[in-house]
């Protein structure tokens, strides 16, 4: 335990290990693949998982980490995700995984839960310094047989181990991760697998070294996390409290034998994108970055057509930052605060929630005239009003660019700007192509630090070259932005990078200007060094007061040895002089206070002394075409533009090389002309110092993009805000990083005898068109031409609907997985560590029988916990009965393929909840009270094949947390459908007791309502709905973007929540399940009918207080959101003007099309998982093929909700014939029996909106059923609606006939009222079209 | 002459950045302290940075030499506090005036 001691206050290990290289390639892995082709070819996910062991799966990954070679020990550290509180099973890993390693192997399990993987990092520190070659760390779902993530973590590794792969046999697309290595010529520890490409610039472009698909770019915290570790900078690695922070370097020694080297992570923990950045300070060419803005701050750039509109924007803006959740995208919030039409304009640049805060703030006191100028000034804060009287030219400013030159550059130029902007890093990419030497020289010339180094930037030539490539990244950057200027004005040799620029002057043909920049840079060094050049001392002079006329004055007397070379501006100049006259000057001007500071330049540059050196230049310069330039160049040497005849420009370059640089008459000349708009385009941004004096208080608009010792990126940015203030368009979009690259199928590089290449076999498939929506179109990837899911060509063909489904299952499941990991390098824990729960046993003593409401018997003891029956008799429990998915007629219960009740899962929450608190007792404080659940879990079906079920629920592991709760888990078992079967868990949630009770806050929902004050009856005849009805849902109150606010009423009790006194419901139950309909409500009202959502899971439920009384109106807050093709609700209630008695947070729905294959699999397989798909999507059709009668009768005999819509997936499915094959093809149209069900359908429908309308009643399709009969009188039907059940006695004699009509070829259902014939109601199905509802009255 | 405290000089080079700041449209908003930064905190540029200096030999009669200021490596530095600028200004003021460097 030493080392923990040598741990700093922020957790950091400083201790180094020697881990070295990095790993690069995934490697294949055979089980993977196999398992892979076998879902594609449809193999069924369970038959795949049964062959899939995943701790055969790690142990696969074990044997391709560990040789022979190696006999260091190995650790795996397991994270599980699966259901909170289910065993690891760490023995049967070790013992399993031990003979695949002929190393010691140690497994070390610590769980599940968002922070697992943050421990793990942690822990496989640990695990390392105390001398574990390798840790693996296994992110898994022991219980789905899933394994989501392996990471290893190696001391040493080859270049071909894999960093990371997610191996999710449901990955729809296996992600690998490929990072670049460091050096091309890495040594390789183990025996490398086939070859891959090493690609040539990678240390330039971390683009170039990181391939990942689209899907997984949340996996790239982690990987940095690994290369952290890699790094030897060991997490953990606390967040920040706020804002960005750096922390601080760990060294590190490098493997390879170079010196120590220095690593930063910048972790922004709240309010913008995720960002952590690996940079190597010291080291060269190691720049690795992640992010997926890649920027550091993000711009707002706000416009209105007032000061007091603009104030309100702001005002606006701060009350959005106030109501957003502690992680949002800054991203996000700036592009929706953009607007660029209005004369008052403000911009800044805000990296977190507090720097926009602060911005914000100092904004409004601006625009309230309290505001600091300074303050604003300082932080970035730009604004501009409009003026009362304007005068002058309006529109867009005109924009000069100034190209600097001698000493812009310095080391370590534009690496930020590299890092967050691709236009620059592309332009060191061009310069590292046309660099003469290896690339490496360059990366080492620009990033070394060190006094040795820094002397190598007095080099004039190579000074001067790199500032050209400055200027070059630079306009290349702005260009991107839309920026392009209407004079460029070049400052010294800047002038030849102006010209580059402006395409007037043309590299000779097959050079590049880059290649070109350097030989010119090569030229003059080699004049310098053969001792043929003249050289003297520049020195640079602060003028005061007199001091210009004095300077005037000593030029005059040492003409011809002394010189002005630059006349910056008023106050700034340089001089060239030959000894000993500079001396004589530079004494004589220090006697008037005048500050003279030697510039390490001794070459006579910008003098007529230089021609000698201009011999090699004017041999290049003849080589060179020239072509008049695209934008106005401004010649500071001859402060003139220039000329006309692109001829002429060689004689102006060269009298820009050996004349004053008249920079500032140019200013003046350009000021002159109308230009109130500068920009310095390269480094350091000395030229906007020099426009300033030579502008003094005169308006314009000065910008730099870079300064020495600050934040390039952060710079430029801010440069935008200020240029974007000032009345210039500005396009962001061109400069944010695209879209991840697509990911290359290295996972399955080769095909074998038993395996094909996916896209080979995708590519052979035969089409299936089906004519539903491409389900993979959802995740399309935005601002890319095709969609990005790793398949190089078009939509594959040849994929089912059943195995787009898998895929769709497949693919929630890696997304669960990457926002685990998301907030796994969200939220570095500091300390983290695994804490052994105190356990709790459970009463010792014969448990305390709970025989009352729906448990039977009393509880038994079982090992490691106790067991309960529970009893379901559907026509006792008025709940269950209403999720019921169908109706068993009498007699005929043994019919598998009728629909069944289905318990909802809110249904297994209550009946844990009350086993829970009812065995649990009390505690020390007090008696126990059911808080809430944790992971609350759907895995299966539990349907209701008999007027009575028995269930069974399971508690154990009971524990007592850090804050006093006790928790246990809780698991709810289906009945087996054969004796012979084993019953399977189908719920699974770990229970929180408690004695004291928490507070919850409300869920908020935001955005102007689009729709205000329904009444469910009011959408439900317009949408058809065909969920439970909403029985509680009462009255909709507002429909918002994300989410919807209602009222609902506590329904009735009954025998399952407890009708008599000692049988309390533990939780609102009902009220829950009603957060499903709510969501499916706000789906309908945002324009989808085609879908089912189902809930399978709640992440978080708490509830304190009394619960509501039957009839107890209710306030409830749904927000809603979209994850994949997963629904995430967050919902809670409160009494009217009353506190929250009940949060729900992440209760997730499953969304399905209709033609999923689930709807078949209700009337096929009962048990079949909730949570796996498969089944073939041609059920559905069979069903209704083989059983039309049956539908029908279903709809006769008032069949379950989903036979409605199946109907309607028999309407669609008939108009757009689908399926080739005969066997496939539905009754078309204008068959018998489709008719029949159409008619029906449409008389029952046309009888519950009038019920609903004229009657105030709600019954459902379950409670009605019709009777057809032909009129031969009028060539129609007419359909008598009989009542059944409950409703039978409430609705007698209150059912008119229903008239059946055919119109065309539409089918309409007229109900005619007598008493007022305006208020028929219509109900019309169409034949052939799509099926569409429509309602008259 | 007795040499002046850092007191003395730190007076003196608060008045020449005020003076120096009544040339732009910015005020003073809040003391100047030790670690106050020239370019950072005040956003003078290197011309006005250089203005400040001589303006202080002038209110303090010196004629400091710069250049070991604001030259490291051959190359300028790239921010300065108050603070170090008025510890150079104490430690160097008995410094003879400057002489151009040689090659």
């Amino acid at each position: 335990m030493s080392e923990r001691s040598q741990q700093t206050d922020r957790g950091h290990d400083s201790r180094p290990i020697a881990i070295t290289d990095l790993t690069l390639r995934v490697g294949r892995l055979p089980d993977v693949a196999a398992v892979w082709n076998g879902l594609l070819a449809g193999r069924s996910l369970e038959s795949t998982t049964a062959t899939l062991d995943p701790v055969e799966l790690i142990a696969s990954a074990l044997r391709r980490l560990t040789t022979p070679e190696r006999p260091q020990p190995l650790a795996i550290v397991v994270c599980d995700s699966s259901a909170p509180g289910a065993p690891v099973r760490r023995r049967d890993l070790e013992v399993r995984l031990a003979p695949c390693a002929p190393t010691d192997v140690r497994v070390w399990s610590l769980g599940g839960g968002s922070e697992s993987g943050a421990r793990a990092l942690d822990h496989a520190g640990e695990l390392l310094r105390e001398g574990f070659s390798r840790v693996l760390i296994a992110s898994c779902e022991l219980d789905r047989g899933a394994i989501v993530g392996l990471m290893p973590l190696s001391v040493a590794v080859s270049s071909r181990t894999p960093v990371f792969a997610v191996i999710d046999p449901g990955a729809f697309q296996p992600a690998a991760l490929r990072l670049g290595s460091e050096s091309p010529a890495a040594q390789s520890d183990l025996a490398s697998e086939s070859a891959g490409d090493c690609p040539e610039l990678w240390w330039w472009s971390p683009e170039h070294a990181l391939h990942l698909s689209q899907t997984f770019t949340s996996l790239l915290p982690l990987a940095v996390a690994a290369l952290a570790v890699r790094e030897r900078m060991i997490p953990p690695y606390g967040p920040p409290p706020s804002g960005t922070k750096s922390t601080p370097a760990t060294p590190w020694v490098h493997g390879l034998g170079a010196g120590p080297r220095r690593a930063d992570i910048v972790l922004r923990a709240d309010g913008s994108e995720r960002i952590v950045r690996l940079r190597a300070a010291d080291e060269p060419g190691v720049l690795l970055q992640h992010s997926v803005t890649a920027w550091p701050a993000e711009p707002f750039l706000m416009a209105a057509e007032s000061a007091a509109a603009l104030r309100a924007e702001v005002a606006t803006l701060a009350d959005r930052l106030a109501a957003v959740p502690a992680i949002f995208s800054m991203t996000a919030l700036a592009e929706s605060v953009y607007r660029d039409e209005g004369l008052a304009r403000l911009g800044f640049v805000a990296a977190d929630r507090q720097e926009l805060e602060d911005r914000l703030r100092v904004a409004a006191d601006l625009l309230d005239g309290v505001g600091s100028s300074m303050r604003a000034k300082r932080i970035g804060v730009h604004l501009s009003l409009p003026d009362a009287t304007p005068t002058g030219v309006q529109g867009p400013p005109s924009i000069a660019f100034m190209a600097p030159g001698i000493g812009s550059a310095y080391p370590g130029i534009l690496r930020s700007q590299a890092l967050s902007f691709p236009p620059v890093m592309d332009t060191l990419d061009d310069f590292a192509a046309a660099w003469p030497g290896p690339p490496g020289d360059l990366c080492n010339s620009l990033y070394r630090v060190g006094v040795a180094a820094s002397a190598a930037w007095n080099d004039f030539d190579w000074s001067g070259a790199v500032g050209s490539m400055a200027v070059m990244a630079s306009a290349r950057l702005l260009a991107r932005a839309g920026l392009e200027p209407d004079t460029l004005l070049g400052f010294s040799n800047g002038e030849m990078a102006a010209l580059l620029l402006a395409g007037a002057m043309q590299p000779p043909p097959g050079m590049t200007r880059e290649r070109l920049i350097w030989d010119t840079a090569a030229s003059g060094r080699s004049r310098r060094c053969d001792g043929l050049i003249q050289t003297g001392r520049m020195v640079a002079v602060h003028l005061v007061d007199q001091g210009r006329e004095r300077l005037g004055e000593l030029l005059e007397i040492h003409a011809g040895r002394v010189f002005l070379a630059i006349d910056a501006s008023p106050k700034h100049v340089v001089l060239f002089g030959l000894a000993p006259e500079i001396d004589r000057v530079v004494a004589a001007l220090d006697e008037g206070a005048n500050i003279c500071l030697h510039l390490p330049f001794d070459r006579p540059f910008h003098t007529p002394l230089y021609r000698e050196e201009l011999e090699p230049l004017e041999r290049l310069l003849a080589r060179l075409g020239y072509r008049k330039p695209a934008t106005r160049i401004w010649s500071c040497a001859a402060n003139a533009p220039y000329p006309s005849d692109p001829q002429r420009f060689p004689g102006v370059v060269k009298q820009a090389l050996t004349g004053t640089v008249r920079f500032r008459e140019a200013i003046e000349s350009l000021y002159a002309r109308g230009i109130r708009t500068f920009v310095e385009i390269g480094g350091r941004s000395q030229l906007v110092g020099y426009t300033k004096d030579v502008l003094r208080r005169r308006p314009a608009t000065l910008v730099g993009l870079d300064r020495e010792g600050g934040d390039g990126a952060r710079i430029v940015l801010d440069a935008l805000a200020t240029l974007f203030v000032a009345g210039v368009r500005i396009d962001l979009g061109g400069l944010r990083p695209g879209p991840a690259q697509l990911m290359d199928f290295g996972i399955v590089p080769g095909p074998d005898e038993n395996e094909r290449d996916l896209i080979e076999w995708v590519r052979t498939s035969p089409p299936e068109a089906l004519g539903e929506q491409d389900p993979a179109e959802h995740i399309q990837a935005p601002n890319t031409p095709e969609p990005a899911r790793g398949f190089p060509d078009a939509i594959p063909r040849g994929l089912t609907p059943d195995r787009i489904a898998l895929m769709h299952r497949q693919l929630a499941l890696t997304r669960q997985f990457i926002e685990t990991q998301e907030r796994v390098a969200l939220g570095f824990i500091a300390a983290a560590r695994a804490r052994k729960p105190r356990e709790v046993a459970l009463p010792s003593s014969t448990p305390r029988a709970v025989s009352h409401g729906p448990f039977d018997g009393p509880a038994r003891e079982v090992a490691g916990g106790v067991e309960l029956d529970l009893l379901l008799e559907p026509d006792r429990d008025t709940h269950l009965d209403h999720h019921r998915l169908g109706r068993v007629p009498a007699g005929e219960e043994s019919r598998p393929e009728r629909p069944l009740p289905v318990m909802a899962m809110v249904m297994a929450l209550e009946v844990m909840a009350r086993a829970a608190s009812g065995l649990s007792g009390r505690n020390g404080s007090g008696p126990l009270a059911f808080l809430g659940v944790d992971g609350l879990l759907g895995k299966r079906w539990i349907s209701v094949p008999q007027r009575q079920s028995r269930l069974r629920i399971r508690l154990q592991g009971r524990h007592r947390d850090a804050d006093g709760l006790e928790r246990l888990s809780a698991a709810l078992f289906a009945p087996p459908t054969r004796d012979d079967e084993p019953a399977r868990e189908a719920v699974s949630a770990q229970v929180i007791l408690g004695t004291a009770s928490i507070p919850l806050e409300p869920v908020q929902t935001r955005g102007a309502p689009f729709a205000t004050a329904w009444s469910m009856a009011d959408f439900n005849r317009l949408a058809l709905f065909h969920g439970p009805a909403f029985r509680c849902l009462d009255r909709l109150i507002a429909l918002r973007e994300d989410g919807l606010e209602l009222t609902a009423v506590a329904p009735r009790r009954d025998r399952l929540f407890g009708p008599d006194r000692q049988a309390e419901a533990a939780t609102p139950a009902a009220l829950l399940d009603a957060v499903g309909q709510a969501v499916a409500f706000w789906l309908l009202a945002r324009g989808t009918r085609w879908f089912t959502a189902f809930p399978v899971a709640i992440d978080r439920y708490r509830q304190t207080g009394d619960l509501p009384a039957p009839g107890d109106r209710v306030a409830c807050s749904v927000r809603v959101r979209q994850q994949g093709d997963t629904l995430v609700a967050d919902a809670s209630f409160a009494r009217p003007h009353g506190p929250v008695f009940a949060r729900m947070d992440g209760m997730r729905l499953m969304v399905y099309h209709p033609f999923q294959p689930m709807l078949s699999r209700l009337y096929w397989r009962e048990n079949q998982p909730l949570l796996t798909t498969g089944g073939s999507a041609t059920d559905a059709r069979r069903l209704v093929r083989e059983c039309p009668e049956q539908l029908v009768d279903d709809l006769d005999l008032a069949g379950g909700i989903f036979v409605a819509a199946l109907a309607r997936l028999v309407l669609v499915e008939t108009e757009q014939q689908a399926g080739n094959r005969p066997e496939d093809r539905l009754p078309a149209g204008g068959d018998g029996k489709h008719t029949d069900l159409l008619m029906r359908l449409a008389a029952k429908e046309a009888t519950i909106v009038w019920l609903r309308e004229h009657e105030g009643q709600s019954p459902d399709h379950l409670d009605l059923c019709v009777e057809l009969t032909e009129e031969a009188a009028t060539q129609g039907h007419l359909a008598r609606i009989r009542p059944v059940g409950n409703w039978a006695d409430r609705l007698r004699g209150a059912l008119p006939p229903v008239k059946i009509e055919r119109v065309g070829r539409r089918i309409r259902a007229v109900i005619d009222m007598q008493l007022n014939a305006a208020h028929a109601i219509e109900h019309e199905q169409s034949i052939t079209h799509k099926t569409r509802v429509e309602w008259t009255t | 002459m007795d040499n002046l405290t850092q007191a003395q000089i730190q007076d003196a080079v608060l008045l020449c950045i005020q003076d120096i700041l009544a040339d732009t449209d910015l005020e003073l908003e809040e003391p100047l302290g030790a670690a106050t930064m020239l370019n950072t905190d005040l956003c003078l540029t290197s011309v006005e940075a250089m203005e400040l200096f001589a303006m202080l030999d002038l209110r303090l009669s010196l004629r400091l030499p710069y250049e070991a200021l604001v030259m490291a490596d051959g190359q300028y530095r790239d921010e300065l506090t108050v603070g170090e600028l008025v510890e150079f200004a104490f430690t160097h003021q008995d410094a003879p005036a400057p002489r151009p460097q040689a090659m």
